[in-house]
């Protein structure tokens, strides 16, 4: 087994990494930009390695300090986490000709399966669903049109590299055709550096449901069961959930076998994810292959009971499965919420800055894999994501309860989030009934306000929060006297 | 006193009596942190009034019992304007007299004047405009020269230039209008 | 320091009988004091408001920092003078925060007869400058005057402490560096004038304000010339033509921002350095004072008690516990400031004298503020104390209470007779601030001893002239008026009247009171330049 990972990735997942390593008897090194300097994967790792400027392209994109990070520290094997390197096959191979295990999968697999359109053609020889579309980038927008026409409106135009949401429009018709697509290559270059987009069938109605999938050297492949992730905002999930409600036993073991099948196909090791999109009338069809850890996989431990990274570590160190399918039977239900920097109002504009203070929720249930601390100034480099909330219970009704309770619990001062808008969404009637589609927020949440029927006892707490020491900061300040003098702090006192 | 509010962009008034002194908050236990202060609020506004006692628990945490309902509110500052989150609800609020005071002042002064015509005797040295002419507030009509300086006069506001009253190489006195301007 | 241990049984019968009257007494006063801020005729309050000017009290409330204390001077100046309706003698003064610093403000009120000056009002603009002078605060100014009371012209015109006065400080302040801004909201006529003029900065506000030497009916009876307000001294010539104003507001409220604006603008003064511990309310409960203290100040008590109720966490270091008894000296801090305390437990022996003096040297010496609590009746009289040099003791006190030049500040928290003022730093002494108990009696002696010493006087010139004593009745007959008389103006509320303190307090508010005192005191210097003191009689 290793003696020390790197973990070339910060926040939340490069805490949730440290946290096996630790229980693993691992050794951590973080490495961090200098935005990232007081970040609390630095504060909790063993060493930490300062590898550039903000920049991800400087530090957490720079392969060559990364890799000289891993060297200097002699870490055995890095841990990509999700984003940055995870589904970069030319660092997983720069790793194997540095003698430096990436936990993940081969860098053949990540190349394979990154290309989303080499991943479709491998998937249609395998016998797997997909989408009706474009098996080719195509330039000629002549073509492209002839090609949507034969598919029929809407369309979505993709990068054929990344994820994430970023390179990806809807075309409504062949008019949007030429600016959604030079559109959507330009982000894709910005992105990923690579211009390439192809074209598929877009489901205005679908379910985005996904297959967690465990892999060895062995040709041991299992699934995890499914997450449910059909809340998306910007094309990025923020609310997943697992067992979705829509899958009978028997469409759950026929796309569980898909899965294994896709994995199969494609030579896949160690944790991936297997995603479809689920039709109206339960067709499904293969989406893609993330090659890494999901950001929503912690309601599949909490269902499954199975720490996905500790397996990964396992895989990666070349130890057979220990897990068989038979073994995989999830309880309950579990919900996760991600907890963005954003202002749900202004169409979830990250809002970065410092978080003055924060109070999280606990109980039962109740777990909360977080990137942040009191006094952390949230950098705006980065994705702005600080925490997830996740909670698991009996049933759906009980976890959905108990998400609403933990989000009306958990204070997070000084950035914006969408906990508010989050917690509007689970009480939802379309929710409650999980009538829930990709299109899921702009069809039912696009004019959504908050509401705000407490404003006099906002008021309130604000005139009374005025009394305090704090309220008063600043009024008297000036004087060499150390402590507060009584015109700071007897208030609007009269004689 | 009166206070006036910004929540969350909309301006409320309230008149609110604050004093400090113990107050009791039955059943509530505070376990932690030192107590900074406390004390009653009562607040007019419309036709609501309540009746608050107030302990602020923290710099960032406010335990209020309005009308005998217990609160727990969480603030946090950033300039003047506080965020107050209050059963999962937040609010931005600013006192918006404060807000008043950090505006420009008024530059009533500045734009009262009417007339077009040089502070002080100088000589014309250039006509920027004709007679028929459209301006616009602030554009140029006229340039004097006086002790070495030259002086551009503006429009001071919209209109049609009815009649110039000076030629280049004129002498000019101060209060003497130089340019007719009709207001649109 | 030690923790002064209460004695006080709040179920005592003496408590209880203390405490009713003490409430009743501060009920009294708030009553008076919401009297005083509140009671105006609808009439001219509709008139000014529909004119478009602010009230008086909304002024203060836009012009101070919200949530910030006030420590209003003298609220019930000239109660029940003149028609008993100048209240506050015509307008509002206190130390406020502005910007977060500590200013003077004086705010006339145009409500109360135009705002017309009267004698006090004089008295309480000169007591505002004296504060303001001896504090180095700046000075806010708003002006909205009719001009001088003119049946009252002998008694406000012409002496050294009269009108004059006002304008020979402010160039005095001026000299000092202290600011001095005004807000002309109203008429500024002659006197109201200059005292605009005299001061740094001038906002004036249109239409309302206008500044002349000479008002319309004035310059229509010298020189026929026929002229408004307006055209006459108006913030479009003053600040446009003469000079005279420096900035131009539109209304009352957008004058306040201006001057807050300027105000925030003053460069910050170095505010003298007190070496400051972290405040903490008294160790028992402030309002036992009212249990303590009753109307009768012939009830004997330990000042002490009141001490453990005014300083940090009841805290006392007592200074020469077992000499001179009947005065309590030693060091405490209030809301963290280091003060050294002279407490009467007692009428003034040599002893107590020369405590107090040692005491007040060592203060002056350590530059400590001093806090004198005054419950006294007088020194000791009698031919054994006489002889002993009673006098001479006497003396030391007073010159070294005359001579401190650290700030000093006296509550007189019962009574306050005879030369025990004057030892004790009572007005004439130049302390920075005075306040009085509503319980608190003030004179050269208690009413009944003026009687005693009257009838043994007439009684004396009788033997004198071989005439019998005076027959009970007319003992009566003679005491009465005497103690009537002193009981009248020896009144807290005639004193406050006349301005003779700067406001009666509640005892509950008392250290609040001399913690913001001290704070603004500290806008000072600690000591004057040339310290010291005189010769002291040995």
């Amino acid at each position: 087994m290793f003696n020390k990972i790197l973990i070339a990735n910060r926040g939340e997942i490069a805490l949730r990494v440290i946290h096996t390593c630790r229980e693993m008897g691992i050794k951590t090194v973080a490495v961090y930009s200098d935005a990232d300097k007081k970040a609390a994967h630095v504060i909790f790792s063993d060493e930490a390695v300062y590898i550039g400027p903000s920049e991800p392209s400087l530090s957490y994109l720079n392969m060559d300090a990364v890799i000289a990070a891993a060297k200097k520290t002699k870490a055995e094997a890095i841990h990509p986490g999700y984003g940055f390197f995870s589904e970069n096959h030319e660092f997983a191979r720069r790793c194997q000709d540095e003698g430096i295990v990436f936990i993940g999968p081969s860098p053949e697999v990540i190349k394979n399966l990154g290309d989303k359109i080499t991943s479709r053609n491998i998937m249609m020889d395998g016998g797997v669903p997909v989408i009706p579309g474009l098996s080719r980038s195509e330039p000629d927008m002549a073509v492209l049109k002839e090609a949507a026409k034969k598919i029929g409106y809407p369309i979505l135009v993709k990068a054929t590299a990344g994820g994430g949401g970023k390179g990806i429009r809807i075309i409504h018709g062949p008019e949007e055709m030429q600016e959604s697509v030079a559109q959507a290559s330009r982000e894709a270059f910005n992105a990923f550096g690579n211009r390439e987009v192809y074209i598929e069938k877009f489901f205005t109605r679908a379910r985005h449901i996904e297959f967690q999938i465990l892999a060895d050297k062995h040709g041991n492949t299992i699934h995890l069961h499914e997450r449910e992730c059909s809340i998306q905002r910007r094309h990025q999930k923020i609310i997943e959930e697992t067992p979705s409600l829509v899958l009978t036993p028997e469409l759950r073991e026929k796309m569980g076998n898909a899965a294994v099948k896709a994995a199969k196909s494609s030579h896949y090791e160690n944790a991936g994810t297997v995603e479809f999109l689920l039709d109206e009338g339960n067709q499904f069809y293969f989406l893609e292959i993330n090659t890494r850890l999901q950001v929503e996989h912690p309601i599949t431990e909490m269902t499954t009971g199975v720490d996905l990274v500790r397996h990964q570590i396992e895989i990666a160190d070349g130890q057979e499965l220990s897990l068989r399918q038979s073994d995989i039977r999830p309880r309950g239900h579990a919900i996760e919420c991600r907890i963005y920097a954003e202002d749900p109002e202004k169409d979830f504009f990250p809002s970065p800055g410092m978080i003055q203070f924060m109070k999280e929720p606990y109980g039962p249930g109740i777990r909360i894999d977080s990137g942040i601390y009191q006094g952390f100034e949230v950098p705006v480099d980065y994705d702005p994501i600080l925490a997830k909330l996740i909670v698991h219970a009996g049933t759906r009704d009980e976890a959905v309860a108990k998400m609403i309770k933990a989000l009306q619990d958990y204070i997070i001062l000084g950035v914006k989030t969408p906990m508010e808008f989050m917690k509007d969404v689970l009480n939802s009637k379309p929710f409650r009934e999980s009538r829930v589609f990709t299109d899921f927020i702009p069809a039912h949440f696009s004019d959504w306000k908050p509401n705000r029927d407490l404003a006099d006892m906002a008021m309130i707490a604000f005139l009374a929060h005025a009394q305090g020491k704090a309220g008063n900061k600043g009024s008297v300040s000036f004087g060499p006297e150390k402590a507060p003098s009584p015109w700071d702090t007897l208030g609007n006192w009269k004689l | 006193m009166e206070y006036n509010l910004m929540v969350n962009q909309e301006k409320l008034s309230i008149q609110a009596v604050i004093s400090k002194g113990v107050v009791i908050f039955k059943g509530v236990v505070i376990s932690q942190g030192a107590v900074i202060s406390e004390g009653h609020i009562q607040i007019q506004r419309e036709n609501s009034s309540y009746d608050a006692g107030f302990i602020n628990v923290s710099d960032h945490q406010v335990l209020l019992n309005i009308d005998g309902k217990i609160f727990n509110a969480f603030v946090s500052h950033h300039g003047n304007t506080k965020t107050v989150v209050l059963q999962g609800q937040s609010y931005e609020i600013e006192d918006a007299d404060l807000i008043e005071e950090d505006l420009p002042g008024k530059k009533s002064l500045l734009n009262t004047t009417t007339i077009v015509a040089s502070p002080m005797p100088a000589v014309v040295i250039g006509i920027l405009v004709k007679a028929g002419d459209r301006v616009e507030k602030g554009q140029g009509l006229i340039i004097v020269s006086a002790m070495k300086m030259e002086t551009t006069l503006f429009a001071p506001f919209d209109g049609m230039i009815s009649n110039i009253n000076a030629n280049i190489g004129d002498k000019v006195m101060p209060a003497q209008i130089l340019v007719d301007i009709e207001k649109e | 320091m030690d923790i002064i241990e209460t004695k006080i049984d709040v179920n005592s019968e003496l408590y209880q009988k203390n405490f009713q009257e003490m409430t009743a007494l501060v009920q009294d006063l708030e009553k008076e004091l919401d009297k005083a801020a509140n009671d105006r005729s609808a009439k001219a309050l509709k008139r000014h408001e529909e004119s478009g000017k602010l009230p008086a009290q909304k002024k203060l409330d836009l012009l101070l920092d919200k949530n910030t204390p006030f420590l209003e001077i003298a609220p019930l100046a000239a109660m029940g003078l003149y028609d008993t309706k100048i209240h506050k003698a015509g307008l509002i003064t206190g130390i406020g925060v502005i910007q977060g610093r500590e200013c003077m403000v004086s705010i006339s009120d145009a409500t109360i007869k135009g705002g017309s000056i009267y004698p006090m009002g004089v008295k309480k603009t000169l007591r505002c400058q004296t504060i303001a002078m001896e504090n180095r605060l700046p000075l806010i100014t708003l002006m909205d005057s009719a001009g001088a009371y003119l049946p009252l012209q002998s008694e406000i015109f012409p002496d050294i402490d009269d009108g004059g006065r006002i304008f020979f400080n402010q160039a005095r302040m001026s000299k000092m560096g202290i600011p001095q801004i005004v807000g002309v909201m109203g008429l500024c006529t002659a006197g109201g004038a200059y005292g605009v003029a005299m001061c740094d900065e001038i906002v004036h506000v249109k239409q309302h304000g206008a500044i002349f030497l000479g008002g319309p009916p004035l310059v229509k009876a010298a020189t026929g010339e026929d002229v408004s307000a307006n055209d006459l001294g108006g913030a479009e010539l003053h600040c446009r033509d003469s000079g005279v104003s420096d900035y131009y507001a539109e209304d009352d409220a957008h004058a306040i921002r201006m001057i807050r604006k300027i105000t925030k603008n003053l460069p910050a003064n170095k505010k003298s350095r007190l070496s400051m511990v972290e405040p903490e309310p008294p160790l028992y409960d402030v309002k036992e004072l009212y249990g303590i203290v009753g109307q009768d100040l012939s009830r004997p008590y330990d000042i002490r008690e009141v001490i453990a109720r005014i300083v940090d966490g009841s805290r006392f270091l007592e200074f020469k516990e077992l000499y001179g008894e009947t005065l309590v000296t030693g060091w405490a801090h209030i809301h963290g400031y280091p003060v050294g305390i002279l407490a009467n437990n007692g009428i003034l022996f040599s002893k107590s004298a020369q405590k107090a003096t040692q005491f007040i040297q060592l203060c002056d010496k350590r530059e400590i503020p001093l806090v004198f609590l005054q419950n006294i009746n007088g020194f000791i009289v009698g031919s054994d104390y006489e002889r002993a040099g009673i006098t001479k003791d006497g003396h030391k006190m007073v010159n070294a209470v005359a001579n401190a030049s650290v700030p000093k500040f006296t509550l007189i928290v019962g009574a306050s007779f005879g030369a025990g003022n004057y030892a004790m730093c009572g007005r004439a002494y130049s302390p920075r601030f005075l306040w009085m108990w509503p319980n608190a009696q003030i004179g050269v002696m208690g009413g009944r001893q003026a009687a005693d010493v009257l009838i043994s006087i007439t009684n004396d010139q009788r033997q004198r002239a071989g005439q019998e004593n005076l027959t009970p009745e007319e003992t009566d007959f003679i005491n009465k008026p005497v103690v009537e008389a002193a009981l009248k103006e020896g009144n807290a509320y005639y004193s406050t009247s006349q301005l003779w303190d700067d406001g009666i307090v509640d005892p509950a508010k008392s250290r609040d009171v001399l913690g913001l005192a001290v704070s603004a005191s500290l806008n000072a210097p600690l000591r004057d330049q040339d310290h010291g003191f005189g010769v002291f009689r040995m």
